[in-house]
């Protein structure tokens, strides 16, 4: 069978998916484990894949790739809802080497530098694997941004993985495959070890939550997430179908521990990773008034005159307290007494991170972006001056 | 210009080999600055990136049906108008008329669709984010064409032979589709017919490769004058804010002094009515019809931003073989590269809003400079583009 017509067919099922999907107002859901991988971008092109996401209610969803490029083509296409998770992956088939492979250390240090991200992973790894150099370098790179780790792991490879830091933050991929008694034993041993239930059935049935689940979840409500692990292509058109189906067993559940299951956890967990210390409006073009301090980093790196691009921006508020207003940003040319053309959208994209869009310089020589925050008490106005070659 | 000059600049066009040295050892020398903005012109032709919005864009059957259709009367209500009959292929795909001419007159002059891939938006007003909404555009047009989707679909399904050519296009018997959908394939191999009309390197072209390579002899090629017209384009002509690029565009637009009210006492609003007609195109980049909705200038143009001063705002036009489409201006007003050199030479200031953008003023050229801008501009011109 041919690549169109597989396409073809594919195209066909996931019509009919988004066709028979509810057009009401669904309960929202984030799902920490989503891969978009190069065969997978092949098939379903960016916009798709975001209208699969969108379709299936989703508020948040942890993306890693093999290579990292799919992941940021999704993060380009819908900042708002793509959580970037960097995967130490260039290509499907490195599951069983990437720990040996002394360059996969590098490639990941040089990703993390150039681009945001809320977790490493998902990897896979498996006891005393952990030990070696390039795991361990792994551990030392999540502690260093703050990110989590995302682990494909036996209970043994995360015990040695908070055992390297114990301050580590880990989300256990498919809760190990562990039966529920064992997962519990590991959450009430690690406080920073959250579990997500993807790829896994056993927990519920017919809408209605398996009895020792419902025990591990009611012990442990700020720990679960669900996921649905587009680890092939094809399961991209069935992440409709799951969202569905976890909405029914959720419903199960006391009210507040299915909204922390469905979304919460996960939305704090990304937020955690995401949230803008001292660091994140430290890198990049950096300014500050009013004790405020802003931070942009524009994407491609390096803008082209005529040329569309968009900008990542963080903010702090002072005294070290979380930026809870908007962001506006615009540009002009002083000397010359215009703007731009275009009205950029600025989406917030985690606690004072925010994603600009739609900018475009027409002439080449001194502009000046501007950017306003507006804050609980008024308007801050912040200016820096650019040279467009 | 005399006829004596004319004939020289020719043989300066025509037989670049004959002259003697021009860049190096004639005093004509560039500064860092002025070198990295000829570069910028450049290279040429600029990579060939298919429209994502056009399914068909590229491919054999489509830029077939294309040209067929390109040539095809009966596309007009009347039978009696192509898209041949205004951009002629024997005039650089522009008519060398003032203003256009379909069913009724019209009050813009007929631009080439040479390197119209290029754009970002098309038309003069920018009415249009794609090449295939921009190739629809003129079926519809009451003055131009004057057909409806109805009659575009029956056309097709009338006459087999232009069936056969859509099915093997687009995968469909044009029969099967709604009339808006056959409207919107013909335009996409309108589309990717014009696409292949990329013009060939010009002198310009050699001149700025032989700078970039630091290629001397290749330099003393470039007729001396144009060299001299080039560093006024460049420099005080202040000319490459807006016609910047290898495409000599920005694709944006602006107000360079040129009266918009039309023959009828009219005004032509411009870019202001060019983005509200996008608004409510059902051709544009994020419209149904397209096939790549959030594509990097769908995402860009749905930015756009009306300002006050988009009224009577025109496209800049590129500048890539202007010699050939003479007359010049949104409205054919200038008759030659003269008149259009005379023009920013002795720019009304008054015409410019003296709160809006500060970037034209008047240049006072000499006869000598005007006469240098002009041969830049004529060596802009490519050899195989008729
Ligand atoms: C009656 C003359 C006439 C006919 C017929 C005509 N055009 Fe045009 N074309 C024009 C004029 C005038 C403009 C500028 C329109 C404007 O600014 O609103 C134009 C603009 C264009 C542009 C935009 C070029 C640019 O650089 O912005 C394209 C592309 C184009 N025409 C293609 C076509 C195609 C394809 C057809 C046939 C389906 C066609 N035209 C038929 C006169 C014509
Ligand atoms: C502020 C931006 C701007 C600057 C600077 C500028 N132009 Fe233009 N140019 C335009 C616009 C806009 C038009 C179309 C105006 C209209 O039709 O009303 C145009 C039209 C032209 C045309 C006519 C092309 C055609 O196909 O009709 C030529 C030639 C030209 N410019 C050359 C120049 C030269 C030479 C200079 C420097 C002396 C220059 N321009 C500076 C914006 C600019
Ligand atoms: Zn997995």
């Amino acid at each position: 069978m041919g690549t169109t017509m597989i396409r073809g067919m594919l195209w066909a099922v996931a019509a009919a998916l988004l066709a028979t999907a509810p057009a009401r107002a669904q309960s929202p859901l984030a799902d920490a484990h989503i891969h978009y991988s190069h065969d997978a971008w092949e098939m379903l092109p960016p916009a798709e894949a975001i209208k699969v996401l969108r379709q299936a209610g989703l508020k948040k969803a942890f993306v890693s790739s093999s290579s990292d490029q799919g992941t940021q083509m999704l993060h380009a296409q819908a900042p708002d809802l793509i959580v970037p998770v960097l995967r130490p992956y260039r290509r499907r088939g490195e599951t069983g080497t990437w720990f040996r492979d002394a360059s996969v250390g590098d490639m990941v240090a040089d990703l993390l530098a150039k681009n945001t991200y809320a977790g490493i992973g998902e990897f896979h790894l498996f006891g005393k694997d952990a030990e070696l150099p390039v795991p361990r370098r792994i551990v030392q790179l999540a502690a260093k941004y703050g990110i989590f780790l995302h682990a494909h792991s036996d209970a043994d490879a995360v015990e040695r993985i908070f055992a390297q830091n114990p301050e580590a933050r880990v989300l256990w991929a498919h809760s190990g495959f562990e039966p529920p008694e064992a997962v519990a034993v590991m959450l009430r041993k690690y406080k920073h070890l959250w579990s997500d239930l993807a790829f896994r059935s056993e927990h519920a049935s017919d809408g209605k939550v398996d009895p020792a689940w419902r025990k591990v979840f009611m012990e442990f409500p700020d720990r679960f997430m669900l996921g649905t692990d587009t680890y092939v292509p094809e399961r991209w058109y069935y992440v409709v179908e799951q969202a569905a189906w976890s909405r029914r067993w959720l419903a199960d559940l006391p009210r507040e521990v299915g909204e922390n299951i469905a979304y919460r956890n996960a939305e704090a967990l990304a937020n955690w990773a995401l949230k803008t210390d001292a660091s994140a409006c430290a890198s990049g073009q950096t300014m500050a008034k009013d004790g405020y301090r802003l931070s942009y980093r524009f994407e491609p790196a390096a803008i082209q005159v005529g040329q569309p691009f968009a900008m990542q921006i963080a903010v702090c508020a002072p005294d070290d307290q979380p930026f809870t207003g908007e962001v506006r940003v615009g540009a002009a040319m002083p000397a010359h007494g215009h703007g731009m053309n275009y009205k950029p959208t600025v989406q917030q994209t985690a606690e004072g991170r925010f994603h600009a869009q739609g900018l475009m310089l027409h002439m080449r020589g001194h502009w000046q972006f501007n950017f306003e925050l507006l804050t609980e008490t008024g308007i801050v106005r912040l200016g820096a001056d650019h040279r467009q070659k | 210009m005399t006829p004596a000059v004319r004939l020289l600049y020719a043989a300066l066009l025509a037989a670049p080999c004959l002259l003697p040295a021009a860049a190096s050892g004639t005093g004509v020398s560039f500064s860092a600055d002025e070198r990295a903005a000829v570069l910028s012109h450049g290279p040429w032709p600029p990579e060939l990136r298919p429209d994502a919005s056009n399914r068909v864009s590229g491919e054999a059957g489509a830029i077939a049906l294309g040209k067929r259709l390109f040539a095809e009367p009966r596309l007009s209500s009347t039978g009696t108008i192509a898209c041949a009959t205004c951009h002629i292929s024997a005039r650089a795909f522009a008519d060398g008329r003032p203003l256009g001419a379909g069913l009724r007159p019209l009050v813009r002059n007929t631009p080439t669709v040479w390197n119209a891939r290029f754009n970002r938006w098309y038309g003069w007003a920018g009415a249009v984010d794609t090449l295939w909404g921009a190739s629809i555009r003129p079926i519809l047009d009451a003055s131009e064409m004057a057909a409806t989707a109805d009659h575009v679909a029956g056309l097709l399904a009338a006459d087999p032979g232009l069936a056969g050519q859509f099915e093997t296009a687009f995968g469909v018997d044009p029969k099967a589709l709604q009339s808006d959908e056959v409207l919107a394939g013909v335009g996409k191999a309108l589309a990717a017919f014009q696409e292949t009309l990329v013009t060939g390197r010009t002198p310009f072209d050699g001149f700025r490769d032989a700078l970039a390579d630091n290629d001397k002899a290749a330099m003393a090629r470039y007729p001396r004058a144009a060299l001299r017209g080039l560093k006024i384009f460049v420099g005080k002509g202040r000319c490459s804010l807006c016609h910047l690029g290898a495409g000599f565009t920005n694709g944006e637009f602006d107000d360079a002094g040129v009266s918009y009210f039309t023959r009828s006492g009219k005004v032509d609003q411009g870019r202001y009515e060019g983005i509200r007609l996008f608004r409510q195109s059902p051709y544009s980049g994020h419209g149904r019809h397209s096939d790549d909705r959030h594509g990097a200038n769908a995402n860009l143009t749905r930015h756009v931003m009306s300002q006050h001063r988009d009224w009577g705002a025109f496209k800049v036009p590129s500048l890539r073989n202007v010699a050939k489409t003479a007359p010049y201006m949104h409205n054919g007003s200038l008759a030659s590269l003269h008149d259009v050199a005379r023009h920013y030479s002795e720019i009304d200031m008054e015409r410019l809003h003296t709160d809006g953008a500060s970037i034209l003023r008047p240049l006072h050229l000499t006869a000598l400079e005007i006469n240098d801008l002009v041969a830049f501009l004529q060596s802009l011109t490519s050899g195989e583009a008729p």
